[in-house]
């Protein structure tokens, strides 16, 4: 066996397990993505098979969905979090802190309310669960839809109360947007992972609306 | 109850606090007694409120059996569950804005540390190996009574009913431990030290991906006493739909081992990729990561789909909803589309892993490296892509479009191409290797052999004429007890074999697991084998009578495994003698191996792995180069301490 000639190269410990936690944060909400993308893939996939299906005609004979109106009020309300989520990180990375925790209190907010609404919704919806294909879908969706909301908005309160308790801290460095320690790098990477997560949210919505109350 | 707002939890100071695992020694301190409790309370609570709820509805009136209180109480029993385990301790912090923790406080010495939520994969990869090996013995007593049963056609020990229920929660309780019987205790366990790293990268999730499974045993096992669910592993609708609350006992076991697979493979993906040691090149990573990785991703983009199975099942048995009931709208198609789009991904999750143990065992053994490394790893990515592929044949009976029928049997043929990488790069290695046949090695061995029959035979089952003829009888039946016990269990125990004296710091007797290798090869060939003549004679399976020409061929098998269940017992009372009374101490790297794992300070490792982070220099496989180099610097700090005698 060979001798090791060369020197040991010097492993900063604290940055290498830092660098594995940014690329964590990475790859854990590209997972979260990807689960979020089959549990909502087999729902689609439920909704067109059985559509295509239309056993006994069944499908949706009258025509009927859920109320059109609540369920466009729910997807406004993802897309202005989305979009108002998106504004507050743009503001971050001119170093604003103060107005990204105001844009995404404000995203949590709506995000909060699109859930309560759905779980409203679904519990005045105007036809019975197993009267036919549609509803049995519906009825599936709704919970799994306001769930998945409510876990975005417990991983967008933890960055929130995060970025109040950090922020001061780092304020002389150049607040939490601009900051270039660790600290400050772990809350961009994990906003970076929620945004791209709360992005995928709000295409599912558009999708699903268009599904339950367009065709 | 068992929330911790003591000093540890930081709150109020400024973040970083230490925890959030639960090795705390006050006297409320959580642990499994306190996630007892709050799993009774909360069952209590959810089934209160699910008699609350639905007590009124016309079907629950007109049954008598209220699945609304059943299912809730298994929610709020989860929730209960790992409130007490104190597993909700540090997500509940978190909303109070502290920063992430990836501190481990230390543990003690003693056992209590095994029987608590903790952060240390190591902890957790040892809970796992104890947690499978008990879902292990369960579902094979159950096996034993099935076959007790199949001692003759006529003179019956059970009903037909509970006959199929134990045939139900065998194959249920098996396939779910399956799938966690090489990532739960070896992937948790071995990757962070394969590749160098001190942490992994979710310990959290690691650890409540281990807390799901009891829960998941209990709640299945629960379901012998509450009617049992006779529509059997698959569960197809309408069956599923017609059965008592045992049915809900199979729905939230599964659904909660889910949850535990996708844990599981959320953490080891993102250890792999992220917390690999300097130096740790894709090219260098081992075999096993390879399969861990083709496991996750796996695992990451099937299980929600059963996850959403269960879950219409669930509602359609509950909410009243009719996805799965033709005369309103549904379809019982549905329930087999969901479910064999995780079930046939399941057959390859259960595969790899126990590849991946054998190619990487196999080279310590034959001194070799391994043949066709980008072979192997390639041939377990293609398996984990094709898996996806495959799922309709499981439907070439059941009244699919006969025109779809020969795109999946080509594309179920075709995985055979994956598996052939596979297992000619196993071939290779042994290819005029210098053999060690040690007790590990020869459950590798097994692999190969057993494998063999499975392989084969699954090549046939692929085709629809086969299909069709075979499709429901014992030949089916044998085919896949070939490839999964054949296959992973054998892994399994020899990856015992192979690892413990780095687990425990205890040897194990060479002599006793050849005793146990040869008897349990012999017994599992011989119960095995005669099932394809049984089902070629036509002997369906989950029928608890058959053609009296048939008996003699039972009667063997059934003795067999009698013999086979004597052969585990064996490995069983052996174990834990060696490891609680004969206590032999392991020499250093036992085997000869070049993997990092064998290179921590001490057996068992010390708690954070490596005292500094190892620097990779080479391969792991690269046994037959004089000139390689050790695979990482700290090997050669170690180095007076290699075992001797040992041809390296």
């Amino acid at each position: 066996m060979s001798e090791i000639t060369e020197e040991r190269p010097v492993v900063d410990e604290e940055q290498l397990y830092h660098e594995a936690a940014l690329g964590s944060n990475w790859w854990g909400a590209r997972i979260a993505i990807a689960l979020s993308l089959t549990l909502f893939g087999g729902i689609a996939f439920a909704y067109f098979y059985l559509r295509s299906l239309n056993s006994h005609g069944l499908w949706d004979p009258h025509g009927q969905t859920a109320s059109t109106l609540m369920g466009s009020m729910i997807l406004a309300l993802i897309l202005l979090s989305a979009i108002v989520s998106g504004y507050g990180n743009l503001k971050l990375k001119k170093g604003l802190t103060l107005d990204w925790q105001v844009a995404n209190i404000f995203s949590l907010l709506a995000g909060v309310f699109a859930a309560g609404f759905q779980i409203w919704e679904l519990t005045r919806i105007n036809f019975y669960p197993g009267a036919f294909g549609y509803a049995g879908v519906y009825v599936a969706f709704a919970p799994v839809y306001s769930g998945v909301i409510l876990l975005g908005m417990y991983w967008l309160e933890t960055l929130i109360a995060r970025s109040f308790r950090s922020n001061a801290a780092l304020a002389s460095d150049g607040g939490l947007g601009l900051s270039r320690s660790m600290k400050a790098e772990n809350f961009r990477s994990a906003n970076e992972g929620f945004s791209y997560f709360w992005n995928f949210m709000a295409f599912a919505s558009i999708v699903f609306f268009v599904m339950f109350y367009v065709l | 109850m068992a929330i911790d707002f003591s000093k540890e939890t930081g709150i109020g100071s400024s973040g970083g606090a230490p925890s959030g695992s639960s090795t705390g020694s006050g006297k409320f301190s959580p642990s499994v007694i306190t996630g007892i409790i709050g799993g009774g309370v909360g069952y209590l609570f959810g089934h209160w409120l699910g008699n609350a709820i639905a007590s009124g509805y016309q079907q629950v009136s007109g049954s008598g059996s209220n699945d609304v209180a059943t299912l809730l109480g298994y929610l709020f029993a989860t929730v209960g569950w790992f409130i007490g385990l104190g597993a909700l301790n540090y997500p509940l912090k978190k909303m109070l804005g502290i920063d992430p923790d990836f501190s481990e406080p230390e543990l003690g010495k003693g056992m209590s540390k095994y029987f608590k939520y903790t952060v240390d994969h190591k902890i957790v990869g040892v809970q796992y190996l104890f947690g499978m090996l008990v879902y292990f013995f369960t579902a094979g007593l159950l096996a034993l009574a099935i076959r007790t049963e199949l001692l003759s056609p006529t003179t019956h020990l059970w009903g037909p009913d509970t006959y199929i229920e134990i045939v139900g929660e065998h194959g249920t309780m098996m396939m779910m431990m399956m799938t966690s019987v090489i990532l739960g205790p070896f992937g948790n366990y071995m990757i962070p030290l394969m590749i160098g790293s001190k942490r992994v990268a979710f310990p959290r999730l690691e650890a409540m991906s281990f807390w799901f499974t009891p829960l998941s045993y209990f709640i299945l096992l629960s379901a012998l006493w509450q009617g049992g669910f006779q529509s059997g592993w698959t569960s197809y609708a309408p069956l599923s739909l017609q059965q008592g609350v045992g049915q809900d006992a199979y729905i939230f076991g599964f659904g909660l081992q889910g949850l535990s697979m996708v844990c599981a493979s959320t953490n080891i993906v993102a250890t792999i990729i992220n917390y690999r040691a300097p130096g740790m090149t894709w090219s260098r990573l081992p075999i096993l990561g390879w399969s861990m990785i083709s496991l996750g991703f796996t695992m990451i983009l099937s299980i929600p789909v059963l996850i959403d199975g269960l879950y219409v099942l669930a509602l359609d048995r509950s909410a009243q909803t009719a996805m799965l009931y033709d005369a309103h709208g549904g379809s019982s198609f549905l329930w087999e589309n969901l479910f064999w789009f995780f079930g046939h991904p399941e057959v390859y999750l259960l595969a790899i892993p126990g590849f991946g143990v054998v190619a990487e065992i196999i080279p310590v053994f034959a001194r070799k490296p391994v043949f066709g490394y980008k072979t192997s790893a390639a041939g377990m990515i293609g398996l984990a892509i094709l898996s996806f592929f495959v799922w309709q044949h499981h439907l070439f009976q059941s009244g699919m479009n006969p025109d779809m029928r020969p795109l999946f049997m080509l594309t179920t043929e075709l995985i055979s191409i994956p598996t052939g990488f596979i297992y000619l790069v196993g071939m290779g290695t042994l290819w005029k290797a210098r053999i060690r046949l040690t007790g590990p090695m020869l459950f590798m061995l097994g692999v190969y052999f057993n494998f063999l029959f499975g392989g084969l035979t699954g090549v046939y089952v692929s085709d629809v004429p086969i299909n069709v003829t075979v499709h429901g009888s014992f030949f089916v039946m044998a085919h896949f007890h070939y490839t999964i016990m054949g296959g992973v269990i054998f892994a399994f125990f020899g990856a015992i074999y192979y690892w413990t004296p780095l687990v425990t710091g205890y040897q194990l007797s060479e002599k006793l697991a050849k005793i146990h290798f040869w008897s349990m090869i012999i017994a599992f060939n011989s119960t095995f084998l005669p099932l394809f003549a049984v089902g070629l004679l036509g002997q369906p399976r989950r029928v608890f009578e058959y053609a009296h020409r048939l008996q003699h061929l039972n009667q063997w098998v059934s003795i067999s495994s009698y013999v086979l269940g004597l052969s585990l017992m064996f490995f069983v009372v052996t174990f834990i003698w060696q490891l609680a009374v004969t206590r032999k101490p392991a020499v250093r790297n036992p085997w000869g191996s070049r993997s990092l794992e064998w290179a921590v300070d001490s057996y068992p490792p010390p708690q954070h792995n490596f005292r500094q982070v190892p620097v990779v220099l080479a391969g792991p496989y690269e046994y037959a180069d004089p000139d390689a180099l050790p695979i990482a610097d700290i090997v050669m700090e170690n180095k007076d301490r290699a075992p001797v005698g040992v041809d390296r």
